[in-house]
């Protein structure tokens, strides 16, 4: 091996942090001179440059209305609650996603019910969420993955079919396609995030996209109303606005980085880049790279993330442990076989990517799983040594 | 308005931009929390989104749960919180004189249900936090204060923020921190502090006790930096503020009827809010009087209570509270001859006679 690795005292392959956040940003000068309007006029906690982002935002999505919030959890949380009308219920949602989503449906009064996913859009299966359907269910929360959009047409007819509101969270798939239409207009509303590790940097924020013109009306009173504190305000929308002028130029950068990892990790036996669905029809922000550890690798999961760790690879699993077998799962709700998503939150590990990942780390951080895989075996024996 | 230079406002971006850490409990985050801590008496402080985000941590890292006591005037964004927590507000009216909950009016609505209370100082005047932190170890009930405007104020020589088990504050542009947006919870026991860090984020690896529940509740650095700046300027804002409000008392306290709200004598005032309390009769002129006869001159003023919605039948003391504030201009740029201008107005507007 070309050096030890940084785990039994080698030399870390990145010598400054590789994280798997986006971590755009425009050129400071641009930033300053749009922030100095806000600090002229005073108006810092809100202001126009928020009104003008929501407009950039609706016009990106070719949708009718989008509100800016102080977070993406904030924004599901008052749109459950808005739907929910003071009901106490249950609202359902793939249990294999990000760990926030059950705590936000608590946060708005109903109580989370798991389903299980479809193994090739990593969303929500329409049978499943059919099965837990029940009289005191307040609304269907899907999410549109990295990769692949959920089966958004039979999620949203059976929603109309059991006259349930339907919410997409597509924090991951901000600019991405669903039979080539831009997603933004879909079920009855989406949201997005604008924190700084996503996609679309704005520190930190989030907003909604709809084309139901009351859902728009009743939200923006329920977010301007002076019962809660859930404005964006402009130092954030600030950064999101330049850095919505320069989404193209991120994704084509982001396009270049996951083709990159894609060609030079074809032949490491053991690894499966996960692939996006489609990619003929649909388009995508290919803002993650992720990594399927198979049977053949030498090494599990967890050995591997520790071992990229060290080696100044910010990494960490994907949506592991699934939703129902984490804490906050409330006690008491009985939780039915979840067996597609128990298999898919073992597989995959996320590779550092966005603009602290050069191609160069790319190819260098390959050249160290290709190694990886020939001396498994020996640093697996080492590793479990270590530890015992 | 509280706002820093340009020039430091840019070199603060320029760090950020140069460290690329835009959020997720970054360096300046960390900073703003350490440096509060350190000037605050030693309190814990966890730096968050917003006051709403502060009220949400704090009411669940307590443990509130069944029913919360709070004041008949807490703020509609203090009683939403409340319903996020899953906690049922009880409204309570509050003392005549001092115009907080006291002891004795906690201990009539306390019921078995009953899993906390929350005081609040209103308009920022510290409301007699020793008596309901006395109480709260009495019954074996969590005291959350909501202390919005309080941030700087002190009571019976302690801060505000080392009473009970926690206090929120707000870091909106309208208070004496200014990060546009921002809040903040102070608690003097760690192991609260442990349940709000964790509570203000999802991170693993930022789990540091067990909790019923997370949000996304963080600070970003702009915020932080913008917080730190104010932060550190505040003795000259304070100051500022402090010369206004003398002026104000000195002017104003010649008028019949007319007293300002500044707490018993152990308060001691951050001076972020200069409200006044009008006895109609003896002013011969009730507060909307005075607030047009004083927008006829171009001052802009406001009754404080305007947006609670208890009924007045039902909780008098409260209702009189409402029914008899208003607030004046204050703030570090408003210059000590603007103040004199609003008194020279005010006073016009009670002593000229109105029929």
């Amino acid at each position: 091996m070309n050096g030890q690795p940084a785990l039994f005292g080698g030399r870390p392959l990145f010598s400054s942090p590789r994280p798997v956040g986006q971590l755009a940003a425009p050129p400071i000068e641009s930033y300053l001179r749009l922030l100095r309007q806000a600090y002229d006029s005073r108006a810092l906690r809100t202001g126009p440059i928020a009104a003008s982002l929501e407009r950039e935002l609706a016009a990106f999505h070719g949708v009718r209305h989008c509100l800016v919030f102080v977070n993406a959890g904030f924004a599901l949380t008052m749109l459950m609650r808005h739907y929910a009308a003071g009901r106490h219920g249950n609202v359902i949602m793939p249990a294999f996603t990000f760990r926030g989503l059950p705590h936000f449906a608590r946060w708005a009064g109903q109580v989370p019910r798991f389903c299980d996913v479809e193994p090739n859009t990593h969303g929500l299966d329409p049978k499943s969420a059919a099965a837990a359907i029940d009289e005191d269910t307040v609304a269907i929360l899907a999410v549109n993955n990295v990769h692949s959009a959920s089966d958004i047409d039979a999620l949203c007819a059976l929603a109309g079919e059991r006259r349930l509101p339907i919410l997409f969270d597509s924090v991951y798939a901000l600019g991405a396609t669903y039979g080539g239409h831009v997603l933004g207009r879909f079920g009855n509303a989406e949201v997005y995030s604008m924190h700084a590790t996503k996609l679309l940097n704005g520190f930190e924020g989030g907003y909604v996209t709809t084309d139901d013109d009351a859902l728009y009306s009743a939200l923006r009173r329920y977010r301007d109303g002076g019962r809660v504190n859930a404005n964006l305000n402009e130092m954030h929308a600030a950064m999101a606005t330049l850095c919505l002028q320069e989404l193209p130029k991120v994704i084509a950068s982001n396009a270049q980085r996951y083709r990159r990892y894609r060609s030079a990790l074809a032949s490491v036996p053991g690894l499966k880049l996960l692939e996006y669905r489609n990619e003929d029809i649909e388009r995508y922000n290919y803002e993650m790279a992720l990594l399927e550890i198979t049977g053949e690798w030498p090494l599990t999961r967890d050995e591997t993330i520790k071992l990229l760790r060290a080696e100044g690879a910010i990494i960490s699993t994907y949506y592991s442990p699934p939703l129902h077998r984490l804490p906050q799962a409330p006690a008491g709700v009985p939780v039915p076989e979840l067996p597609v998503t128990e298999n898919l939150a073992a597989r995959f590990l996320q590779l550092p990517v966005g603009e602290l990942m050069s191609l160069d780390d790319i190819d260098a951080l390959a050249a160290y799983l290709k190694r990886l895989s020939r001396n498994g075996d020996e640093v697996a024996l080492r590793l479990r040594e270590m530890k015992a | 308005m509280n706002l820093p230079s340009w020039p430091q406002i840019e070199e603060a971006f320029a760090g950020i931009f140069d460290r690329r850490y835009f959020a997720n409990n970054g360096p300046l985050v960390q900073e703003l929390d350490a440096t509060l801590s350190q000037d605050i008496d030693g309190l814990q402080a966890i730096c968050v989104a917003n006051e709403m985000a502060a009220a949400l941590a704090a009411v669940t890292a307590c443990e509130m749960t069944g029913e919360v006591l709070v004041p008949a005037y807490a703020s509609p964004l203090l009683l939403e919180s409340l319903a996020w927590c899953g906690v049922r507000p009880v409204l309570c009216d509050v003392s005549p004189d001092t115009f907080v909950l006291n002891p004795s009016i906690v201990r009539r609505k306390v019921g078995s249900n009953t899993g906390g209370v929350i005081g609040c100082h209103v308009f920022g005047v510290p409301g007699d936090p020793l008596a309901l932190e006395a109480l709260g170890r009495e019954l074996g009930l969590p005291i959350v204060f909501d202390a919005r405007d309080a941030l700087g104020s002190r009571f019976s020589g302690r801060s505000i923020g080392s009473f009970g088990k926690a206090s929120f504050f707000s870091f909106a542009e309208d208070t004496l921190m200014n990060a546009a947006e921002g809040g903040c919870v102070l608690t003097p026991d760690i192991e609260v502090a442990k349940k709000l860090r964790t509570i203000r984020n999802f991170h693993p690896g930022e789990t540091f006790a067990p909790v019923s529940l997370r949000l996304n509740g963080k600070m970003s650095e702009a915020q932080a930096a913008l917080a730190l700046l104010s932060w550190n300027d505040r003795f000259a804002r304070i100051n500022r503020c402090r010369e206004n409000y003398f002026i104000y008392r000195d002017r104003l306290s010649r008028l019949r009827g007319v007293e300002l709200v500044s707490g018993r004598g152990a308060a001691e005032l951050s001076y972020a809010r200069v409200v006044v309390r009008i006895e109609p009769r003896e002013a011969h002129a009730t507060p909307d009087e005075i607030r047009n006869a004083l927008a006829a001159s171009g001052v802009k003023c406001g009754r404080p209570l305007d947006d609670s919605q208890f009924s007045a039948s039902d909780f008098p003391a409260a209702a009189r509270l409402r029914a008899t504030t208003l607030e004046l201009p204050q703030g570090a740029s408003l210059a000590p001859e603007d103040v004199t201008n609003v008194c020279d107005a005010f006073e016009r507007a009670v002593t000229r006679p109105l029929y």
